[in-house]
C-alpha cells in the first residue's frame, strides 16, 4: 500500500483521502444500540437536542424523545404543559399602551407587525408539540424568557380607573388583577379582555393594604377607617366588616383563611375571615405597626417602635423582640423554613435575624434611605430603596453586596417596587416614571420596560407586579400630571 | 489483602488472541466480575493461571488491547455513584489522560463504546459518550452531518420547519 501511494500525485491523494475518510467516520446515535445513543443525548444541551433534530429522520427521532426533554423542562423547574395565555387573542388589541398617551413601551411591534404574530400564533400548538410536547414546552419557555429579555414587546394595554387617586395595593391572582386606593375603593380587573370585572364600595376611608386568598375566593382590604373588610374574590360582595383596630389599618398577612392585620392603634388582630370573628390580639408594640408576615404560627411585625416582634399567634405570646434597628421598620420578609427573617428599616440598614433564637445574624449597609421591597431567593436578596438603587446581597456569613444595580442606566429616584422573575431577571418600579429589567446574576442592566413621558415632572411608577408572562404597573402622579392607570405588558409565548 | 488478589485472569479477544491481565484491572468490567463469581474464581487464593481463557466473542484483539490499558490506568479509579441519572450531566470534566486516551479515529471509538457497553465498564462507557456528545455540542446542523458523514434524508419543506423551531432556540 505504500508503494501504491507514493506512486500517486498530490490529486490523486487528496482524492483517495475523501474515499477513505468516509470509512473512518461514524453516524454514531443512528448505528450505536438506542440505549447507548440516549446515554450520548443525555450529555447534549437543549440547544444542541435541537440543532441535532435537524440532522436527519433517525436523529430527529432520537433527539426528540419526550423522557429526555422532560427531564431538561423538570431539571428547569417546567412541571407541566399548560395553555398559553389567550389575551392576545384579541382583548388587548383595541386599547394599546402608547405614545400619544405619554407612554413609551420600549421596542413595541408595530400594530401590523403585531397582528400578523397574533395571527400566526392562532394556530395553535405545531408541529413540534404533536412530535414532543416536553420539547414544545422547553422551547416556549426559553422563548417567554427571551421575551422579558431582548423581543420586541408583542402587546401592551393601559387600564384606566381611580381617577386621580393613588394606588395604594396591587395583586395579581390567576386572570385578575386587584387594584386598592385612597380612593376608598379597590377594583377588580380582567387581564384576559382587559376590562374591570367589579368595584369593592363600602371603606369610609382610603384603602391602604389588601390580600387575596390563595384559592382566589377572598379579598381581604385594610383602610383609613380602621375596619378590615373581606369581600367575595368571585362577585365583589362584601362579606364582613371586622371592627375592633382603633386606628388605620395598615398591614395584613393571610395565611389559609386567617388573617393577621397590623394597625396604627400598636396593635395586630387575628382573624377568621369566613365567619368574621376576631381570635386574638397581640399587644405590645409602642408604635404603629407598619408590616407584618404570618406562617399560620408565627407572626412577624415590624413597627414604628424600631423593632421587630415575633408571636406565637396561639397563645398571644411575643416570643423575641428583635432590637437594634436605630428607626422606624418598613419592610419585612419571613423564611418560616429557614427561621429567617429580614427587616428593612429607615435607620437605611437591612437586617437578616434567626427567629428561633431571636438573634440578627447580618447588618446589611450600603443603602442611603428606606428600603420599600425586598426579595430573598435561597441567600440571594435583592432590596430596592428610595436613595434609587438596587442592591444584591448574599446574607450567608455576616451579609455582603454582591451587586449594586445603578449608574448610567439606572433609575434616577426612588424605587417603589421590586419583583424577581424565575428565569433570573429582576423588574423594578420607579417614581421616576420608568420600569427597568435587571439581570440578578450577573448584576448588570437588561433593558428599560416603560417610561412616562411626565417622568420627572410627576409622573410615577406607584408599584409593579408580575407573573411568568405578564408584567402589570400602577401609574399615576400626586400633582395631576398622569391619570392613575395600569400598564399591562405581555411576555407569553405560543406553543411551536 | 491486596497481595492475596494479585492474581492473573486470562481473556481471549474474538480473534483469539489471549490476554492475561491482573484480576484488580479487570474487576473494572461488572461483566467479566459477575462471571468470575458465577465460576467460583473469585475467592482469595483460587488458582486461577492455568484455568481456560474467558472468550469474549464481542471484543477485537485491537480494541480489546486498548480497553485492557484503560483498566491498567484506572484500576485504583473510587466506584462511581450509582445514581448517575440525578448527577449533573457535565461533558468538560474528562481526564486530560482519557482525552488523550480518546485521539482515536471515529471507527475505534465507536468499536470502543460497544466493547465497554459489553464488558459493562461504566467508567469508559461514560467517557466515551461524553466524547461524542463533546463532537456534537455547540456545532451546527451542518456540521454535524459533516463531522459524521450523514445524508440529509429531510424534504425542503420539513427543512423549514425544522429551522423556524430552532430559530426558538436563540436569544
Amino acid at each position: 500500500i505504500q508503494s501504491l501511494v507514493r506512486a500517486l500525485s498530490d490529486p490523486q491523494v487528496r482524492s483517495m483521502r475523501h474515499l477513505i475518510e468516509p470509512l473512518f467516520q461514524k453516524d454514531f446515535l443512528s448505528q450505536l444500540p438506542e440505549e447507548i445513543a440516549f446515554h450520548v443525548i443525555a450529555y447534549l444541551t437543549p440547544c444542541d437536542l435541537t440543532a441535532c433534530a435537524g440532522v436527519s429522520r433517525t436523529w430527529q427521532r432520537l433527539c426528540e424523545d419526550d423522557r429526555t426533554w422532560r427531564r431538561k423542562c423538570l431539571d428547569n423547574g417546567y412541571v407541566k404543559p399548560d395553555a398559553p395565555s389567550f389575551r392576545f387573542l384579541g382583548g388587548w388589541a383595541a386599547n394599546r399602551a402608547n405614545e400619544q398617551a405619554g407612554i413609551t413601551i420600549f421596542s413595541h411591534m408595530d400594530l401590523q407587525e403585531a397582528h400578523q404574530n397574533r395571527r400566526e400564533r392562532e394556530i395553535a400548538y405545531g408541529q413540534c408539540y404533536e412530535r414532543s410536547s416536553w420539547k414544545s414546552l422547553y422551547l416556549r419557555k426559553k422563548r417567554i424568557i427571551s421575551n422579558w429579555r431582548s423581543r420586541a414587546i408583542q402587546s401592551s394595554t393601559v387600564l384606566k380607573g381611580h381617577d386621580e387617586h393613588v394606588i395604594t395595593c396591587l395583586q395579581i391572582h390567576s386572570g385578575r388583577i386587584v387594584t386598592g386606593s385612597d380612593d376608598n375603593t379597590l377594583r377588580v380587573w380582567n387581564v384576559d379582555d382587559a376590562q374591570p370585572a367589579f368595584t369593592l364600595t363600602g371603606h369610609m376611608g382610603g384603602v391602604w393594604t389588601s390580600q387575596v386568598s390563595d384559592d382566589g375566593k377572598y379579598i381581604v382590604s385594610g383602610s383609613t377607617d380602621r375596619t378590615v373588610r373581606v369581600w367575595c374574590g368571585q362577585t365583589g360582595v362584601q362579606r364582613h366588616v371586622l371592627q375592633g383596630h382603633t386606628s388605620t389599618v395598615r398591614c395584613m398577612s393571610l395565611h389559609g383563611t386567617t388573617l393577621v392585620s397590623g394597625s396604627r392603634d400598636q396593635t395586630l388582630r387575628v382573624w377568621d375571615i369566613v365567619d368574621g370573628k376576631c381570635l386574638h390580639i397581640l399587644t405590645g408594640h409602642l408604635a404603629a405597626v407598619r408590616c407584618v408576615q404570618f406562617d399560620g404560627k408565627r407572626v412577624v411585625s415590624g413597627a414604628y417602635d424600631f423593632t421587630v416582634k415575633v408571636w406565637n399567634v396561639h397563645t398571644e405570646e411575643c416570643l423575641h423582640t428583635l432590637t437594634g434597628h436605630t428607626n422606624r421598620v418598613y419592610s419585612l420578609l419571613f423564611e418560616p423554613e429557614r427561621d429567617l427573617v429580614v427587616s428593612g428599616s429607615l435607620d437605611t440598614t437591612i437586617r437578616v435575624w434567626d427567629v428561633r433564637r431571636g438573634r440578627c445574624i447580618a447588618i446589611l449597609v450600603g443603602h442611603q434611605s428606606l428600603t420599600s421591597g425586598m426579595q430573598l431567593r435561597g441567600n440571594i436578596l435583592v432590596s430596592c430603596n428610595a436613595d434609587s438603587d438596587v442592591r444584591v446581597w448574599d446574607i450567608r456569613d455576616g451579609g455582603s453586596c454582591t451587586h449594586h444595580l445603578h449608574g448610567v442606566n439606572g433609575h434616577t429616584s426612588a424605587i417603589t417596587s421590586l419583583q424577581l422573575l424565575d428565569s433570573g431577571l429582576l423588574a423594578t418600579s420607579s417614581d421616576d416614571g420608568s420600569v427597568k429589567l435587571w439581570d440578578v446574576d450577573k448584576g448588570i442592566f437588561v433593558r428599560d420596560l416603560v417610561r412616562l413621558q411626565s417622568g420627572g415632572s410627576g409622573g410615577c411608577i406607584w408599584r409593579l407586579k408580575a407573573t411568568e408572562t405578564l408584567l402589570v404597573c400602577a401609574v399615576g402622579s400626586r400633582n395631576g400630571t398622569e391619570d392613575t392607570k395600569l400598564i399591562l405588558i405581555d411576555f407569553d409565548a405560543a406553543y411551536p | 489483602m491486596a497481595d492475596a488478589k494479585k492474581g492473573m485472569i486470562k481473556i481471549s479477544s474474538s480473534d483469539n488472541e489471549v490476554y492475561s491481565v491482573e484480576r484488580d484491572v479487570i474487576r473494572l468490567s461488572t461483566t467479566i466480575n459477575t462471571l468470575l463469581q458465577d465460576l467460583g474464581m473469585d475467592g482469595d487464593g483460587v488458582e486461577t493461571e492455568n484455568a481456560d481463557p474467558i472468550p469474549l466473542q464481542n471484543v477485537n484483539s485491537a480494541i480489546l488491547k486498548k480497553v485492557i490499558g484503560w483498566c491498567q490506568y484506572h484500576k485504583d479509579d473510587p466506584v462511581p455513584a450509582e445514581d448517575s441519572d440525578s448527577r449533573e450531566k457535565r461533558t468538560d470534566d474528562i481526564p486530560s489522560w482519557d482525552v488523550e486516551f480518546l485521539k482515536v479515529d471515529q471507527g475505534t471509538l465507536f468499536e470502543l463504546i460497544l466493547a465497554a457497553n459489553y464488558l459493562d465498564i461504566k467508567g469508559l462507557l461514560e467517557v466515551t459518550c461524553k466524547t461524542v456528545a463533546n463532537m456534537i455540542r455547540g456545532k451546527t446542523v451542518e456540521d454535524i452531518r459533516r463531522t459524521f458523514n450523514i445524508k440529509n434524508d429531510f424534504t425542503p419543506e420539513e427543512e423549514e420547519q425544522i429551522r423556524k423551531e430552532n430559530a426558538w432556540c436563540e436569544d
